[in-house]
Protein backbone atom coordinates (compact mmCIF):
# COMPACT_ATOMS: atom_id res chain seq x y z
CA UNK A 1 0.00 0.00 0.00
CA UNK A 2 1.61 3.06 -0.68
CA UNK A 3 1.75 6.03 1.96
CA UNK A 4 2.44 8.89 -0.61
CA UNK A 5 2.37 11.46 2.71
CA UNK A 6 5.08 9.12 4.59
CA UNK A 7 6.68 8.84 1.31
CA UNK A 8 6.73 13.02 1.22
CA UNK A 9 8.14 13.41 4.85
CA UNK A 10 10.93 10.49 3.80
CA UNK A 11 11.45 12.87 1.02
CA UNK A 12 12.07 16.04 2.72
CA UNK A 13 14.41 14.28 5.09
CA UNK A 14 16.36 12.92 2.41
CA UNK A 15 16.30 16.39 0.44
CA UNK A 16 17.80 18.49 4.23
CA UNK A 17 20.18 15.78 4.76
CA UNK A 18 21.60 15.26 1.44
CA UNK A 19 22.09 19.39 1.63
CA UNK A 20 23.37 19.35 5.27
CA UNK A 21 26.67 18.68 4.02
CA UNK A 22 26.74 21.65 2.15
CA UNK A 23 25.10 23.80 4.08
CA UNK A 24 27.44 22.41 6.98
CA UNK A 25 30.76 23.44 4.68
CA UNK A 26 28.85 27.04 4.04
CA UNK A 27 28.65 27.63 7.14
CA UNK A 28 31.64 26.45 8.17
CA UNK A 29 33.69 28.88 5.26
CA UNK A 30 31.53 31.87 5.87
CA UNK A 31 32.39 31.17 9.65
CA UNK A 32 35.97 31.27 9.12
CA UNK A 33 35.95 34.05 6.84
CA UNK A 34 34.28 35.86 9.66
CA UNK A 35 36.23 34.94 11.95
CA UNK A 36 39.63 35.90 10.11
CA UNK A 37 37.82 39.05 9.14
CA UNK A 38 37.55 39.54 12.68
CA UNK A 39 40.74 38.38 13.62
CA UNK A 40 42.50 40.52 11.35
CA UNK A 41 40.76 43.46 12.12
CA UNK A 42 41.40 43.15 15.76
CA UNK A 43 44.99 43.00 14.78
CA UNK A 44 44.74 46.13 13.18
CA UNK A 45 43.05 48.10 15.68
CA UNK A 46 45.52 46.19 18.77
CA UNK A 47 48.25 47.59 16.33
CA UNK A 48 46.58 50.67 15.99
CA UNK A 49 46.44 51.19 19.79
CA UNK A 50 50.06 50.52 20.69
CA UNK A 51 51.25 52.70 17.79
CA UNK A 52 48.54 55.18 19.35
CA UNK A 53 49.83 54.41 22.66
CA UNK A 54 53.07 54.71 21.73
CA UNK A 55 52.74 58.26 20.07
CA UNK A 56 50.51 59.62 23.07
CA UNK A 57 52.85 58.31 25.87
CA UNK A 58 55.77 60.92 25.35
CA UNK A 59 52.82 63.41 25.12
CA UNK A 60 51.92 62.33 28.57
CA UNK A 61 54.87 62.40 29.76
CA UNK A 62 55.97 65.71 28.62
CA UNK A 63 52.54 67.27 29.94
CA UNK A 64 53.28 65.52 33.48
CA UNK A 65 56.85 66.77 33.29
CA UNK A 66 55.19 70.17 33.11
CA UNK A 67 53.04 69.98 35.28
CA UNK A 68 54.65 68.82 38.09
CA UNK A 69 58.53 69.13 37.68
CA UNK A 70 58.84 72.94 37.07
CA UNK A 71 62.62 73.06 38.13
CA UNK A 72 64.07 71.23 35.29
CA UNK A 73 65.44 72.84 32.37
CA UNK A 74 63.42 71.68 29.39
CA UNK A 75 60.62 72.60 30.98
CA UNK A 76 61.81 75.86 32.33
CA UNK A 77 62.73 76.03 28.54
CA UNK A 78 59.03 75.66 27.30
CA UNK A 79 57.83 77.54 30.07
CA UNK A 80 60.05 80.32 29.28
CA UNK A 81 58.22 79.95 25.45
CA UNK A 82 55.02 80.12 26.74
CA UNK A 83 55.99 82.88 28.59
CA UNK A 84 57.09 84.54 25.97
CA UNK A 85 54.09 84.03 23.42
CA UNK A 86 52.07 85.60 26.07
CA UNK A 87 54.18 88.61 27.12
CA UNK A 88 54.54 89.16 22.96
CA UNK A 89 50.75 89.53 22.55
CA UNK A 90 51.16 92.77 24.92
CA UNK A 91 54.59 93.52 24.45
CA UNK A 92 55.16 96.36 22.30
CA UNK A 93 57.04 95.87 19.27
CA UNK A 94 58.26 97.61 15.75
CA UNK A 95 55.74 97.40 13.54
CA UNK A 96 56.74 96.58 10.26
CA UNK A 97 56.22 99.09 7.63
CA UNK A 98 58.72 97.86 4.72
CA UNK A 99 57.05 95.08 4.21
CA UNK A 100 60.68 93.43 4.84
CA UNK A 101 60.09 90.48 6.52
CA UNK A 102 58.28 89.05 3.58
CA UNK A 103 61.06 90.19 1.39
CA UNK A 104 63.89 88.54 3.89
CA UNK A 105 61.50 85.40 4.15
CA UNK A 106 60.88 84.92 0.49
CA UNK A 107 64.26 85.61 -0.92
CA UNK A 108 66.14 83.46 -2.81
CA UNK A 109 69.33 81.60 -1.46
CA UNK A 110 71.04 81.63 -4.75
CA UNK A 111 70.75 85.72 -4.65
CA UNK A 112 73.05 85.54 -1.76
CA UNK A 113 76.29 86.15 -2.64
CA UNK A 114 79.03 83.50 -1.94
CA UNK A 115 81.39 85.39 0.61
CA UNK A 116 84.88 84.28 0.59
CA UNK A 117 85.64 82.84 3.82
CA UNK A 118 88.93 84.66 4.26
CA UNK A 119 89.22 87.69 5.19
CA UNK A 120 92.00 89.88 3.78
CA UNK A 121 94.70 90.86 6.03
CA UNK A 122 95.12 94.20 4.76
CA UNK A 123 95.28 96.39 7.81
CA UNK A 124 97.53 99.42 8.03
CA UNK A 125 99.77 99.27 10.18
CA UNK A 126 101.69 102.89 11.03
CA UNK A 127 104.60 103.25 9.16
CA UNK A 128 107.47 104.43 11.51
CA UNK A 129 107.18 108.26 9.94
CA UNK A 130 103.67 107.62 8.44
CA UNK A 131 101.39 110.52 8.72
CA UNK A 132 98.60 107.94 7.93
CA UNK A 133 97.11 107.01 10.45
CA UNK A 134 95.60 103.46 10.93
CA UNK A 135 92.30 102.91 11.86
CA UNK A 136 91.35 101.20 14.73
CA UNK A 137 91.05 97.93 14.38
CA UNK A 138 87.28 96.52 15.80
CA UNK A 139 85.76 92.67 15.71
CA UNK A 140 82.23 94.48 14.51
CA UNK A 141 83.33 97.93 13.20
CA UNK A 142 84.33 97.80 9.63
CA UNK A 143 87.86 98.40 8.57
CA UNK A 144 88.23 102.03 7.24
CA UNK A 145 91.18 103.51 6.22
CA UNK A 146 91.57 107.40 7.43
CA UNK A 147 93.64 109.52 4.86
CA UNK A 148 95.58 112.74 5.73
CA UNK A 149 94.70 112.92 9.06
CA UNK A 150 97.48 113.28 12.16
CA UNK A 151 95.34 112.27 14.73
CA UNK A 152 95.40 108.66 15.95
CA UNK A 153 92.63 108.58 18.14
CA UNK A 154 89.62 107.65 16.34
CA UNK A 155 87.53 108.18 19.78
CA UNK A 156 88.48 111.84 20.10
CA UNK A 157 87.97 112.77 17.00
CA UNK A 158 84.64 113.05 14.39
CA UNK A 159 86.53 111.28 11.16
CA UNK A 160 85.46 113.40 8.40
CA UNK A 161 83.53 112.22 5.76
CA UNK A 162 84.91 113.88 2.92
CA UNK A 163 88.26 112.13 4.00
CA UNK A 164 87.35 108.83 4.24
CA UNK A 165 86.58 105.51 1.96
CA UNK A 166 85.39 102.69 2.90
CA UNK A 167 85.96 99.38 1.32
CA UNK A 168 82.82 99.25 0.47
CA UNK A 169 83.35 95.88 -1.74
CA UNK A 170 84.78 94.20 0.78
CA UNK A 171 82.15 95.43 3.44
CA UNK A 172 79.17 94.34 1.23
CA UNK A 173 80.69 90.71 1.01
CA UNK A 174 81.46 90.83 4.97
CA UNK A 175 77.42 91.57 5.78
CA UNK A 176 76.31 89.34 2.48
CA UNK A 177 78.23 86.69 4.30
CA UNK A 178 76.52 87.55 7.96
CA UNK A 179 73.01 87.50 5.86
CA UNK A 180 73.70 84.37 4.57
CA UNK A 181 74.51 83.25 8.17
CA UNK A 182 71.26 84.62 9.81
CA UNK A 183 69.18 83.56 7.05
CA UNK A 184 70.34 79.94 7.71
CA UNK A 185 69.63 79.86 11.60
CA UNK A 186 67.60 82.92 12.54
CA UNK A 187 70.41 84.38 15.14
CA UNK A 188 68.89 87.47 16.41
CA UNK A 189 72.66 88.19 17.02
CA UNK A 190 73.75 88.73 13.49
CA UNK A 191 70.64 90.23 12.34
CA UNK A 192 71.42 92.81 15.11
CA UNK A 193 75.16 93.02 13.69
CA UNK A 194 73.60 93.25 10.33
CA UNK A 195 71.49 96.39 11.48
CA UNK A 196 74.54 97.88 13.37
CA UNK A 197 76.82 97.80 10.48
CA UNK A 198 73.81 98.95 7.60
CA UNK A 199 73.38 101.63 10.29
CA UNK A 200 77.23 102.69 9.90
CA UNK A 201 77.30 102.71 6.46
CA UNK A 202 74.16 104.57 6.37
CA UNK A 203 71.95 102.44 4.59
CA UNK A 204 69.20 103.46 7.05
CA UNK A 205 66.50 101.61 5.56
CA UNK A 206 68.23 98.19 5.31
CA UNK A 207 69.39 99.30 9.27
CA UNK A 208 65.79 99.90 10.01
CA UNK A 209 64.39 96.71 8.32
CA UNK A 210 67.32 94.07 10.21
CA UNK A 211 66.58 96.31 13.30
CA UNK A 212 62.95 94.90 13.19
CA UNK A 213 63.85 91.88 12.53
CA UNK A 214 65.89 91.42 15.60
CA UNK A 215 63.15 92.53 17.46
CA UNK A 216 60.48 89.90 15.98
CA UNK A 217 63.21 87.29 16.59
CA UNK A 218 63.64 88.84 20.16
CA UNK A 219 61.69 91.80 21.39
CA UNK A 220 63.70 92.38 24.54
CA UNK A 221 67.33 93.34 22.94
CA UNK A 222 67.53 96.94 23.54
CA UNK A 223 69.73 97.16 20.70
CA UNK A 224 67.19 96.66 18.14
CA UNK A 225 65.06 99.36 19.35
CA UNK A 226 67.54 102.02 19.22
CA UNK A 227 68.77 101.35 16.02
CA UNK A 228 65.43 100.54 14.40
CA UNK A 229 64.64 104.88 16.19
CA UNK A 230 67.85 105.58 15.13
CA UNK A 231 67.65 104.59 11.61
CA UNK A 232 63.65 105.74 11.58
CA UNK A 233 65.18 109.30 12.99
CA UNK A 234 67.55 109.41 9.68
CA UNK A 235 65.48 108.00 7.09
CA UNK A 236 62.91 111.45 8.47
CA UNK A 237 60.57 109.80 10.33
CA UNK A 238 61.10 111.28 13.41
CA UNK A 239 58.01 111.06 15.05
CA UNK A 240 57.49 107.54 14.20
CA UNK A 241 61.21 106.96 16.15
CA UNK A 242 59.56 109.16 19.04
CA UNK A 243 56.56 107.00 19.36
CA UNK A 244 58.41 103.78 18.87
CA UNK A 245 61.27 104.82 21.74
CA UNK A 246 58.32 106.27 24.50
CA UNK A 247 56.38 102.43 23.53
CA UNK A 248 59.98 100.55 24.68
CA UNK A 249 60.78 102.94 27.39
CA UNK A 250 56.89 102.44 28.95
CA UNK A 251 57.67 98.86 28.66
CA UNK A 252 61.49 98.59 30.00
CA UNK A 253 61.60 101.42 31.06
CA UNK A 254 65.43 101.51 29.21
CA UNK A 255 67.93 104.53 29.79
CA UNK A 256 69.51 104.13 26.86
CA UNK A 257 66.27 104.89 24.95
CA UNK A 258 65.60 107.95 26.98
CA UNK A 259 68.62 109.43 26.63
CA UNK A 260 68.68 108.44 22.46
CA UNK A 261 64.48 110.22 22.75
CA UNK A 262 66.28 113.56 24.43
CA UNK A 263 68.62 113.41 21.85
CA UNK A 264 66.09 113.17 18.81
CA UNK A 265 64.23 115.85 20.63
CA UNK A 266 67.84 118.14 20.48
CA UNK A 267 68.80 116.72 17.05
CA UNK A 268 71.55 115.71 18.57
CA UNK A 269 71.45 112.14 17.27
CA UNK A 270 75.15 110.77 15.94
CA UNK B 1 -8.37 2.77 -12.96
CA UNK B 2 -7.57 2.51 -16.76
CA UNK B 3 -8.28 5.90 -17.36
CA UNK B 4 -5.21 6.93 -15.59
CA UNK B 5 -2.36 8.24 -17.84
CA UNK B 6 0.12 6.54 -15.84
CA UNK B 7 -1.50 2.96 -15.19
CA UNK B 8 0.10 1.72 -18.79
CA UNK B 9 3.67 3.09 -18.46
CA UNK B 10 3.66 1.44 -14.59
CA UNK B 11 2.61 -2.09 -16.23
CA UNK B 12 5.18 -1.70 -19.09
CA UNK B 13 7.73 -1.45 -16.74
CA UNK B 14 7.20 -4.73 -14.65
CA UNK B 15 9.81 -6.93 -14.83
CA UNK B 16 8.96 -9.41 -16.38
CA UNK B 17 11.67 -11.31 -18.98
CA UNK B 18 9.54 -11.05 -22.55
CA UNK B 19 11.32 -11.16 -25.81
CA UNK B 20 8.52 -8.94 -26.98
CA UNK B 21 9.93 -6.13 -24.39
CA UNK B 22 13.41 -6.36 -26.03
CA UNK B 23 14.39 -2.95 -26.76
CA UNK B 24 16.97 -2.61 -29.70
CA UNK B 25 20.05 -0.06 -28.00
CA UNK B 26 23.47 0.02 -29.47
CA UNK B 27 25.33 -2.02 -27.02
CA UNK B 28 22.94 -4.01 -26.54
CA UNK B 29 22.38 -4.59 -30.49
CA UNK B 30 26.09 -5.27 -31.30
CA UNK B 31 26.25 -8.04 -28.32
CA UNK B 32 23.35 -9.67 -29.18
CA UNK B 33 24.89 -9.89 -33.51
CA UNK B 34 27.53 -11.15 -31.64
CA UNK B 35 26.07 -13.66 -29.68
CA UNK B 36 24.06 -14.73 -32.96
CA UNK B 37 27.11 -15.23 -35.02
CA UNK B 38 28.89 -17.59 -32.08
CA UNK B 39 25.87 -19.68 -32.43
CA UNK B 40 26.60 -20.35 -36.16
CA UNK B 41 30.23 -21.38 -35.15
CA UNK B 42 31.16 -24.58 -34.32
CA UNK B 43 31.58 -23.84 -30.80
CA UNK B 44 30.97 -26.31 -27.59
CA UNK B 45 30.11 -23.80 -25.22
CA UNK B 46 29.32 -20.09 -25.24
CA UNK B 47 29.54 -17.77 -21.97
CA UNK B 48 27.34 -14.73 -21.28
CA UNK B 49 27.86 -12.97 -18.34
CA UNK B 50 27.43 -9.87 -16.06
CA UNK B 51 26.00 -8.28 -13.49
CA UNK B 52 22.48 -8.77 -12.11
CA UNK B 53 20.50 -7.12 -14.39
CA UNK B 54 22.32 -6.29 -17.51
CA UNK B 55 20.04 -8.30 -19.73
CA UNK B 56 21.20 -11.30 -19.92
CA UNK B 57 17.95 -13.43 -19.64
CA UNK B 58 16.45 -10.93 -22.15
CA UNK B 59 18.83 -11.86 -24.64
CA UNK B 60 19.04 -15.61 -23.90
CA UNK B 61 15.07 -14.69 -24.46
CA UNK B 62 14.88 -13.32 -27.30
CA UNK B 63 18.05 -15.37 -29.09
CA UNK B 64 15.48 -18.19 -28.37
CA UNK B 65 12.86 -16.88 -29.82
CA UNK B 66 14.78 -15.79 -32.92
CA UNK B 67 16.30 -19.05 -33.07
CA UNK B 68 13.89 -21.42 -32.31
CA UNK B 69 12.53 -20.92 -36.08
CA UNK B 70 15.45 -22.21 -37.54
CA UNK B 71 16.67 -24.79 -34.95
CA UNK B 72 16.37 -27.11 -32.14
CA UNK B 73 16.72 -24.79 -29.39
CA UNK B 74 16.01 -25.31 -25.71
CA UNK B 75 15.66 -22.85 -22.82
CA UNK B 76 15.81 -23.44 -19.22
CA UNK B 77 15.23 -20.46 -17.18
CA UNK B 78 14.97 -21.84 -13.61
CA UNK B 79 18.28 -24.18 -13.14
CA UNK B 80 17.60 -28.01 -12.92
CA UNK B 81 20.01 -28.74 -10.11
CA UNK B 82 19.33 -32.17 -10.00
CA UNK B 83 21.61 -34.27 -12.75
CA UNK B 84 18.87 -37.05 -13.12
CA UNK B 85 15.86 -34.45 -13.89
CA UNK B 86 18.37 -32.41 -15.85
CA UNK B 87 19.46 -35.28 -18.24
CA UNK B 88 15.68 -36.69 -18.33
CA UNK B 89 14.52 -32.70 -19.60
CA UNK B 90 17.40 -32.97 -22.28
CA UNK B 91 16.23 -36.05 -23.40
CA UNK B 92 12.56 -34.97 -23.11
CA UNK B 93 13.06 -31.84 -25.03
CA UNK B 94 15.90 -32.35 -27.49
CA UNK B 95 14.65 -35.52 -28.69
CA UNK B 96 11.31 -35.94 -27.42
CA UNK B 97 12.42 -38.81 -25.11
CA UNK B 98 10.19 -39.62 -21.93
CA UNK B 99 12.21 -41.85 -20.08
CA UNK B 100 10.18 -43.54 -17.28
CA UNK B 101 13.43 -44.98 -15.94
CA UNK B 102 16.14 -44.07 -14.53
CA UNK B 103 18.36 -42.34 -16.65
CA UNK B 104 22.09 -41.86 -15.62
CA UNK B 105 24.90 -39.86 -18.14
CA UNK B 106 26.16 -42.94 -19.82
CA UNK B 107 22.43 -43.21 -21.01
CA UNK B 108 22.01 -40.26 -22.12
CA UNK B 109 24.90 -40.51 -24.42
CA UNK B 110 23.97 -43.33 -25.81
CA UNK B 111 20.81 -41.85 -26.42
CA UNK B 112 22.08 -38.69 -28.32
CA UNK B 113 24.01 -41.22 -30.53
CA UNK B 114 20.52 -42.63 -32.04
CA UNK B 115 19.63 -39.20 -33.25
CA UNK B 116 21.25 -36.51 -35.47
CA UNK B 117 20.54 -33.21 -36.58
CA UNK B 118 21.33 -30.67 -39.41
CA UNK B 119 21.99 -28.24 -36.89
CA UNK B 120 23.51 -28.92 -33.71
CA UNK B 121 20.61 -28.61 -31.14
CA UNK B 122 20.93 -25.35 -28.93
CA UNK B 123 20.21 -24.91 -24.66
CA UNK B 124 19.92 -21.96 -23.45
CA UNK B 125 20.70 -22.35 -19.56
CA UNK B 126 20.17 -19.55 -17.26
CA UNK B 127 21.27 -18.48 -14.43
CA UNK B 128 24.24 -21.25 -14.63
CA UNK B 129 26.10 -20.29 -11.43
CA UNK B 130 23.32 -22.45 -9.45
CA UNK B 131 24.18 -25.57 -11.28
CA UNK B 132 26.20 -27.90 -9.02
CA UNK B 133 30.20 -28.51 -10.06
CA UNK B 134 29.18 -32.33 -10.63
CA UNK B 135 26.36 -30.99 -13.17
CA UNK B 136 28.61 -28.61 -14.65
CA UNK B 137 31.13 -30.73 -15.24
CA UNK B 138 28.20 -33.18 -17.02
CA UNK B 139 27.78 -30.49 -19.11
CA UNK B 140 31.09 -29.72 -20.46
CA UNK B 141 31.14 -33.72 -21.61
CA UNK B 142 28.20 -33.17 -23.45
CA UNK B 143 29.60 -30.02 -25.22
CA UNK B 144 32.63 -31.88 -26.01
CA UNK B 145 30.49 -34.76 -27.79
CA UNK B 146 29.31 -31.94 -30.06
CA UNK B 147 26.28 -33.39 -29.56
CA UNK B 148 24.49 -30.00 -27.97
CA UNK B 149 25.87 -26.86 -27.94
CA UNK B 150 25.30 -24.90 -24.97
CA UNK B 151 24.85 -21.18 -24.11
CA UNK B 152 25.22 -20.73 -20.53
CA UNK B 153 24.92 -17.27 -18.41
CA UNK B 154 26.83 -16.60 -15.55
CA UNK B 155 26.24 -13.69 -12.73
CA UNK B 156 29.39 -11.93 -12.51
CA UNK B 157 30.78 -12.21 -9.54
CA UNK B 158 34.00 -12.83 -7.82
CA UNK B 159 32.82 -16.33 -6.56
CA UNK B 160 31.19 -17.44 -10.10
CA UNK B 161 34.33 -16.30 -11.35
CA UNK B 162 35.67 -18.57 -10.07
CA UNK B 163 33.24 -21.21 -11.40
CA UNK B 164 34.15 -20.06 -14.63
CA UNK B 165 37.44 -20.29 -13.81
CA UNK B 166 37.32 -23.91 -13.21
CA UNK B 167 35.07 -25.11 -14.88
CA UNK B 168 34.62 -23.60 -18.24
CA UNK B 169 38.01 -21.58 -18.97
CA UNK B 170 39.13 -24.29 -21.12
CA UNK B 171 36.26 -25.33 -22.50
CA UNK B 172 34.75 -21.88 -23.54
CA UNK B 173 35.27 -20.98 -26.65
CA UNK B 174 33.68 -17.85 -26.86
CA UNK B 175 32.39 -15.40 -23.84
CA UNK B 176 30.34 -11.79 -24.10
CA UNK B 177 29.85 -9.82 -21.13
CA UNK B 178 26.86 -7.68 -20.50
CA UNK B 179 27.81 -4.20 -18.88
CA UNK B 180 25.11 -1.56 -17.52
CA UNK B 181 24.05 1.15 -19.71
CA UNK B 182 25.11 4.63 -19.86
CA UNK B 183 22.66 7.46 -18.84
CA UNK B 184 22.31 8.07 -22.70
CA UNK B 185 21.30 4.61 -23.38
CA UNK B 186 18.97 4.85 -20.18
CA UNK B 187 16.98 7.20 -21.53
CA UNK B 188 16.71 5.66 -25.10
CA UNK B 189 15.67 2.99 -22.84
CA UNK B 190 13.19 4.09 -21.04
CA UNK B 191 11.60 6.66 -24.19
CA UNK B 192 11.64 3.20 -26.02
CA UNK B 193 10.05 0.89 -24.18
CA UNK B 194 7.33 3.49 -23.39
CA UNK B 195 6.94 4.47 -27.07
CA UNK B 196 6.53 0.91 -27.88
CA UNK B 197 3.74 0.50 -25.42
CA UNK B 198 2.11 4.09 -26.95
CA UNK B 199 2.72 5.87 -24.06
CA UNK B 200 3.98 9.01 -26.34
CA UNK B 201 3.47 11.97 -24.10
CA UNK B 202 5.21 9.81 -21.33
CA UNK B 203 8.21 9.18 -22.84
CA UNK B 204 8.10 13.12 -23.84
CA UNK B 205 7.84 14.07 -20.46
CA UNK B 206 11.74 12.36 -19.77
CA UNK B 207 14.75 14.89 -19.95
CA UNK B 208 18.24 14.61 -19.60
CA UNK B 209 18.29 15.51 -16.10
CA UNK B 210 15.84 12.89 -15.06
CA UNK B 211 17.66 10.36 -17.10
CA UNK B 212 20.90 11.45 -15.20
CA UNK B 213 19.42 11.07 -11.98
CA UNK B 214 17.70 7.47 -12.54
CA UNK B 215 21.45 6.42 -13.67
CA UNK B 216 22.90 7.45 -10.62
CA UNK B 217 20.20 5.79 -8.45
CA UNK B 218 20.38 2.84 -10.87
CA UNK B 219 24.13 2.31 -12.24
CA UNK B 220 22.24 1.93 -15.38
CA UNK B 221 21.09 -1.36 -14.74
CA UNK B 222 18.13 -2.35 -16.47
CA UNK B 223 16.08 -4.33 -13.83
CA UNK B 224 16.93 -1.18 -11.13
CA UNK B 225 15.72 0.94 -13.99
CA UNK B 226 12.67 -1.02 -14.58
CA UNK B 227 11.66 -1.23 -10.77
CA UNK B 228 12.07 2.70 -10.57
CA UNK B 229 10.33 2.83 -13.39
CA UNK B 230 7.16 0.49 -11.94
CA UNK B 231 7.45 2.69 -8.52
CA UNK B 232 7.73 6.64 -10.07
CA UNK B 233 4.38 5.96 -11.98
CA UNK B 234 2.87 3.88 -9.13
CA UNK B 235 3.43 7.08 -7.42
CA UNK B 236 2.64 9.53 -10.40
CA UNK B 237 -0.87 6.98 -10.82
CA UNK B 238 -1.51 8.24 -7.04
CA UNK B 239 -1.11 11.55 -7.37
CA UNK B 240 -3.55 11.77 -10.52
CA UNK B 241 -6.11 10.31 -8.60
CA UNK B 242 -5.57 12.58 -5.19
CA UNK B 243 -3.74 15.53 -6.22
CA UNK B 244 -3.42 16.03 -9.87
CA UNK B 245 -1.69 19.80 -9.27
CA UNK B 246 1.00 18.35 -8.20
CA UNK B 247 1.62 16.79 -11.16
CA UNK B 248 4.06 18.44 -13.93
CA UNK B 249 2.56 17.30 -17.30
CA UNK B 250 5.44 18.86 -18.98
CA UNK B 251 8.38 16.83 -17.14
CA UNK B 252 8.82 14.43 -14.55
CA UNK B 253 10.06 15.88 -11.10
CA UNK B 254 13.21 15.03 -9.90
CA UNK B 255 11.40 15.02 -6.55
CA UNK B 256 9.01 12.29 -7.45
CA UNK B 257 11.77 9.89 -8.87
CA UNK B 258 13.41 10.95 -5.68
CA UNK B 259 10.47 9.86 -4.05
CA UNK B 260 10.30 6.74 -6.12
CA UNK B 261 13.99 5.54 -4.93
CA UNK B 262 13.20 6.14 -1.61
CA UNK B 263 9.76 3.68 -2.22
CA UNK B 264 11.74 1.27 -4.22
CA UNK B 265 14.96 1.58 -1.77
CA UNK B 266 17.34 2.75 -3.78
CA UNK B 267 17.23 5.86 -1.41
CA UNK B 268 17.43 5.66 2.36
CA UNK B 269 15.90 7.59 3.70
Amino acid sequence: MLNVQELERKWLRYKIRSYLPYIIVSVSVIALSLFAFLYSSSTEDITKNTIQTQNSTPVVKKQEILKTAKPVKMTVTKEVITVDENKNKNRVMITPSLNFIETLKNMPKERVIPVKKERPKKTLKPTKNSSDVKVVEHKDIPKITYKNTKTVSLEKKKPVHANFSINTKQEEADIQDVIRRFKNNKNPALSLFVAKRFYIIKRYTEAYNYALATNELNSEIEESWIIAAKSLYKLNREQEAVRLLNRFIDDSQSMRARMLLEQIRNGSVQ
Amino acid sequence: MESSLFSKPKEVFLDIVDAKDYIQLDSVSTIYQSLKNSVKKPLKMILLYGRPGTGKSMLLQKLYQDLSKHQKVIIYHTPLVDEEEFLRSLARDIYSYDIDSEINFTRFNELSNHYSFDIVPLVLLDEAQLYSSALMEKIRLLSDSRKIKFVITLHKTEKEDIIAKEHFQTRIWESIELKNSSHAELKIYIQKKLMKANCFDIANMFDDKNSKLIHSLTSGNYRYTNKLLFSLFHILHWYEEHQPSKINYQHVSNKMIEMAAIDAGFIDA
